[in-house]
């Protein structure tokens, strides 16, 4: 009874955006024993799949979306210390390698996609703004990442999205990584143009493209 | 060019909340943390502000295929400013920003904690937002006072004036290096929190509407009232 408290505890805390209520339950459930991946699956994850929802379908805006997230993360971090001293295990859902393209200097819009996105469970790497084709490039490279996310809050930095998948082209990475782009200016009919395989007009649609794109559930 | 300086800049918690693209009637309903947070923001943001308008004002000698040419030979071009400043005699091209330190900060604090960082982002827009509305109701007035009529406000970025081809006319005409205002070569402002506009004068022009009623996002976008001058 007490776990299904806990469990519905830790779903509230991240619906009202409250971490310390959020850690609070998450710190009971590793006191009792419980199993961190189920307080994980069944309490954290249905919260914030609640007010993605509520934000795509404007009911809720970004700052209840960034808060949620936020608290999500404090009590996964909790949780994860856990999971990995009792070697348990969650399942992997990807790596992402996050940037705002060389020219644009924004930098919230693609935080606040890297915070969902770890708040889903996602491995993120975060390089910054101002992130040339190269750097790119290097970071495919380097991290290997399933998806990479780019920004671009203005039509005119908007092309160096296009530059970057070329990129990829003439290196031989295309095929390697999706590509999702998204920010202020960027739409769905220039992803396509430009051949992306993604794009999210927000945080929450970009996490859902990410997750269709890699198949991950829920 | 000169310089106008404005007095304290007029806005509150709600636009901090519209300015992080909430709608703070239900913000404050629901969460009274994102609210405190706006307010600790506000405060500790204000400090930050370095409010600056550059504006020149210069006569229209002629229109010519959507081009509108100014005392001294720069120029506007465009459907847009065809349109709406056809009829002007005179031209007053703004800038205004509220300068970078804020936003330093807000990128710093955005590292640790994203909530209050985007806070901190909503005041810097919420306060150039302020700003070009005073600067715009300032010149309004004036050119009322004179007996003449003011366009709307028409900035670069809206249908019909691409921000690649009115952000360099502006800046043309402005020079805005001298209040430490770049255009980068992807035709981006720094300081972040600034923004463009011209206003044209004559004795009668297309007054009403609003600035969003010409913005490809009118139907998406959650910012609208913060972009709205009639609401701000
Ligand atoms: C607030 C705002 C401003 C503010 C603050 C700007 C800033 N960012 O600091 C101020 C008032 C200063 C401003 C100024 C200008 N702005 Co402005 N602004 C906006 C507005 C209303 C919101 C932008 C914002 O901050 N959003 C909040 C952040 C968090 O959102 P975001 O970065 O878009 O990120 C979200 C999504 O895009 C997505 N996302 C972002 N990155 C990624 C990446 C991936 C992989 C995925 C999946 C998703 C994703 O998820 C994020 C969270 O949901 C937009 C319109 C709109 N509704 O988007 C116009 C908008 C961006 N501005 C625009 C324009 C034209 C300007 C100006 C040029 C106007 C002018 N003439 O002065 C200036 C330029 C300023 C400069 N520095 O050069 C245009 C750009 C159009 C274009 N052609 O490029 C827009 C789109 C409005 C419009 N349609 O006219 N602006």
């Amino acid at each position: 009874m007490i776990e299904n408290d806990l469990i519905a505890e830790l779903k509230e805390a991240v619906i009202q955006g409250i971490p310390e209520k959020a850690v609070a339950a998450a710190e009971r459930v590793v006191e009792l024993q419980m199993d961190p991946v189920e307080a994980f699956e069944s309490g954290l994850k249905p919260g914030i799949s609640e007010v993605g929802e509520g934000f795509a379908s404007g009911k809720l805006y970004l700052p209840d979306l960034v808060l949620s997230a936020e608290t999500m993360k404090a009590a996964a971090k909790v949780l994860e210390a856990e999971i990995s001293r009792t070697g348990t295990k969650r399942s992997e859902v990807g790596k992402v390698v996050l940037g705002t393209v060389q020219g644009d200097l924004h930098d919230i819009g693609k935080t606040i996609v890297a915070t969902l996105l770890s708040s889903h469970g996602f491995d993120v790497i975060d390089l910054g703004v101002n992130i040339s084709p190269d750097q790119y490039i290097e970071a495919v490279r380097r991290e290997k990442p399933d998806v990479i996310g780019m920004s671009s809050l203005l039509t005119v930095t908007a092309k160096e999205l296009g530059i970057v998948i070329s990129k990829l082209k003439e290196q031989d990475l295309r095929e390697d990584v999706k590509v999702i782009v998204g920010g202020g200016a960027v739409t769905s009919s220039y992803a396509e143009e430009i051949e992306a395989d993604g794009y999210g007009q927000n945080a929450e649609l970009g996490v859902r493209m990410t997750k269709f794109l890699l198949s991950v559930e829920g | 060019m000169p310089i106008w300086k404005s007095q304290d800049l007029d806005f509150g918690v709600d636009a901090v909340l519209r300015g992080q693209g909430a709608e703070p009637g239900a913000i404050r309903e629901r969460s009274p943390r994102l609210v405190d947070l706006a307010e600790r923001a506000l405060e500790e943001g204000t400090s930050l502000l370095e409010p600056t308008t550059l504006f020149r004002e210069l006569d229209v000698e002629t229109l010519r295929h959507e081009r509108l040419i100014l005392d001294g030979g720069s120029t506007l071009s465009g459907t847009l400013i065809a349109e709406h400043l056809g009829p002007a005699d005179r031209v007053i091209s703004i800038l205004c920003t509220v300068g970078d330190a804020l936003e330093d900060h807000a990128g710093e604090v955005s590292q640790e904690n994203i909530v209050y960082g985007l806070a901190l982002d909503g005041v810097g827009s919420a306060a150039v937002e302020a700003l070009a509305n005073a600067a715009c109701k300032h010149f309004e007035d004036q050119a009322v006072e004179l007996g003449f009529q003011s366009s709307i406000p028409i900035s670069p970025g809206m249908v019909g004036w691409p921000v690649e081809k009115g952000q360099p006319e502006i800046f043309e005409i402005l020079e805005p290096e001298q209040v430490n205002v770049q255009l980068t070569e992807y035709g981006l402002m720094k300081p972040r929190k600034s923004l463009t506009m011209v206003l044209g004068l004559g004795p009668t022009m297309k007054t009403g509407g609003r600035t969003c009623d010409f913005c490809a996002m009118r139907e998406t976008c959650r910012y609208q009232d913060h972009y709205d001058p009639h609401h701000a």
